[in-house]
């Protein structure tokens, strides 16, 4: 409750923070939250190392529990936005990745889901696992679905 | 006006094959959109498949090409198993049809290994590979059977020669690799040793020798810019009764760049120097029971190197513009002072313009069409071109293949 409100709070600066100042100042501002099912021991996450776990390379929590990564498709909007502003790579990257590690052996490609509402779904039942959701998702869904968000430093 | 045997013979063969094509893609088109086939939490499949019709105005290339050929075609099938975090098995068995260079497309393993990490911090990894592991070489020669993950239909020969393809392909041997990642960007090493895969009829008269490959990568930014130094030092031994064992040492660097934007990408690779060395050869020619006769050692000494530029018109449709041109031996570019009686001048080089259209149809299935305008004949396989003084100096190709992989 006291955090959905603040985020609304910080929802309604950063709208006004966009009409005041100039669109510079404000386009770096999170369009996706990355999530994590509960289980996960870390609190935040650097970006490199948020790259290395989306391109399949980083495979296991400190703890050295296995990560379980789900993705949307590679032409979903938000997987899209999700890749350039939170990763700072572009998807077409990451799909290289993804085959380099497929067809030459050396590791495994990440689990697709169709919808954010699976993404959710999957997230918050399977230990180990990371995924990301459009900003907001979780107060207009209502509810936060046994999922934890992860801090991107 | 060089005219194309793809129209000229277009409908005899065309319509049993385009067939062919077509269910291959319908039945990809209309299968499940799932990317990967998850048999269980810790063990996937994967698989690829791609055609393609060959056509040029002269020479042969992967295939009768001069009147129209089918005969390139790739197939794959590989599995995983995550046993834990850091160990993974995995290996993936192919099939390669490429023409009268290889034409059995028999069934052989690409890769079978064990993949352990044995060091993983927050922003480093080290690990090993025991088995039939890929070398990294270059931008491409991991995944380079896997048609999607090319840049074009056929990858610059300059550098990904398909006639030392199977010597560069694999090791049976270790490699050891190792990532970090510092605020500069990650840093990738990867190290091979081992023998040379060899195919069953090079099995008879060759035995592979202790072989190694090695490459240091930078990347920036995810990606946005890439940085390679690869080094490798191949070696295989042939023996053909009653002669003595033929050696040859293959010695090259090679510098790898990529510039990477959201639309665009620029990509470079340069070969300064390729040594090749063959010890212990006979006199060609001579009658068997003639006691065989050796020679000094031979030594070349060649030069490559391509640029290419590739533009993402939309998610759908990208476009490519590629110079890729190859000395046989850089003292002597234009070939007149190797040209013998049986070999042209233009054996020993090739340039190559390169332009290609890509559809993805779907993010896994991929139409190309492509055009070569080329002038030299150092890459054409002489399997494929037994008679070098029939073949000619300046000739086009036009190359339309389909893809999947999954």
């Amino acid at each position: 409750m006291t955090t959905s409100r603040i985020r609304a709070l910080l929802k309604t600066m950063l709208s006004r923070c966009w009409l005041v100042l100039s669109l510079a100042v404000c386009a770096p501002a999170l369009a996706q939250e990355v999530i994590v099912n509960p289980d996960v021991a870390e609190r935040s996450v650097s970006q490199s190392s948020l790259r290395a776990i989306f391109s399949m390379r980083m495979r296991q929590w400190q703890s050295g529990k296995p990560i379980k990564v789900f993705v949307l498709p590679s032409e979903n909007t938000v997987h899209v936005s999700f890749s350039k502003g939170v990763l700072n790579t572009f998807p077409y990257q990451l799909k290289r990745s993804w085959d380099l590690m497929v067809y030459s052996g050396s590791g495994q490609a990440p689990t697709e889901v169709g919808s954010p509402q699976e993404m959710l779904q999957k997230v918050s039942s399977t230990p180990g696992a990371i995924g990301y959701l459009p900003e907001n998702y979780l107060i207009e869904g209502g509810k936060n679905e046994n999922v934890r968000i992860l801090e991107v430093r | 006006m060089r005219t194309f045997a793809f129209w000229k013979s277009a409908r005899a063969t065309l319509p049993l094959k385009m067939t062919a094509l077509a269910v291959m893609l319908g039945e990809a088109m209309f299968s499940s959109s799932v990317s990967a086939v998850d048999l269980s939490e810790t063990v996937q499949l994967h698989g690829f498949a791609s055609q393609a019709y060959v056509s040029t105005t002269a020479n042969r290339y992967f295939g009768p090409s001069d009147s129209g050929s089918f005969d390139f075609r790739e197939l794959g099938v590989n599995l995983s198993w995550q046993a834990l975090p850091n160990l993974q098995f995995a290996a993936q068995v192919g099939s390669r049809k490429a023409g009268g260079a290889e034409p059995n497309a028999r069934p052989r393993f690409d890769y079978a290994l064990v993949d352990y990490s044995f060091y993983n911090g927050t922003d480093s990894r080290g690990g090993v590979r025991l088995g039939r592991h890929r070398n990294a070489l270059g931008f491409y020669n991991l995944t380079r059977d896997v048609a999607n993950t090319r840049p074009s239909i056929f990858l610059p020969e300059s550098i990904y020669a398909d006639a030392s393809r199977n010597l560069l392909l694999a090791l049976d041997g270790v490699q050891l690799y190792g990532e970090n990642r510092t605020a500069i960007g990650d840093f990738f090493i990867e190290f091979g040793a081992g023998n040379v895969i060899l195919d069953s009829v090079s099995k008879q008269s060759s035995k592979s020798a202790t072989s190694y490959t090695g490459r240091l990568l930078y990347e920036r930014d995810g990606g946005r810019i890439r940085l390679a130094l690869t080094g490798v030092d191949a070696n295989v031994e042939s023996f053909q009764n009653p002669f003595p064992n033929i050696r040859t040492n293959l010695k090259a660097y090679l510098l790898s760049a990529q510039y990477n934007e959201d639309k665009w990408s620029l990509t470079g690779e340069f070969i300064p120097e390729l040594r090749t060395t063959t010890s212990g050869v006979v006199f060609p020619g001579l009658p068997p029971f003639i006691p065989a006769t050796t020679l000094p050692d031979i030594k070349r000494t060649g030069e490559s190197y391509y640029l290419q530029g590739t533009y993402r018109i939309s998610p759908a449709w990208e476009t490519l513009l590629r110079y890729d041109v190859q000395y046989s031996d850089k003292s002597d570019k234009s070939g007149t002072r190797n040209a013998t009686a049986t070999t042209p001048a233009h054996r020993f080089f090739a340039k190559d313009w390169t332009v290609g259209l890509g559809w993805n149809v779907r993010s896994d299935t991929k139409i190309r069409a492509e055009y070569h305008r080329v002038d030299g004949t150092a890459w054409l396989s002489s399997r494929e071109n037994p008679i070098l003084m029939n073949t000619r100096q300046r000739w086009d190709m036009f190359v339309l293949q389909a893809s999947y992989n999954f």
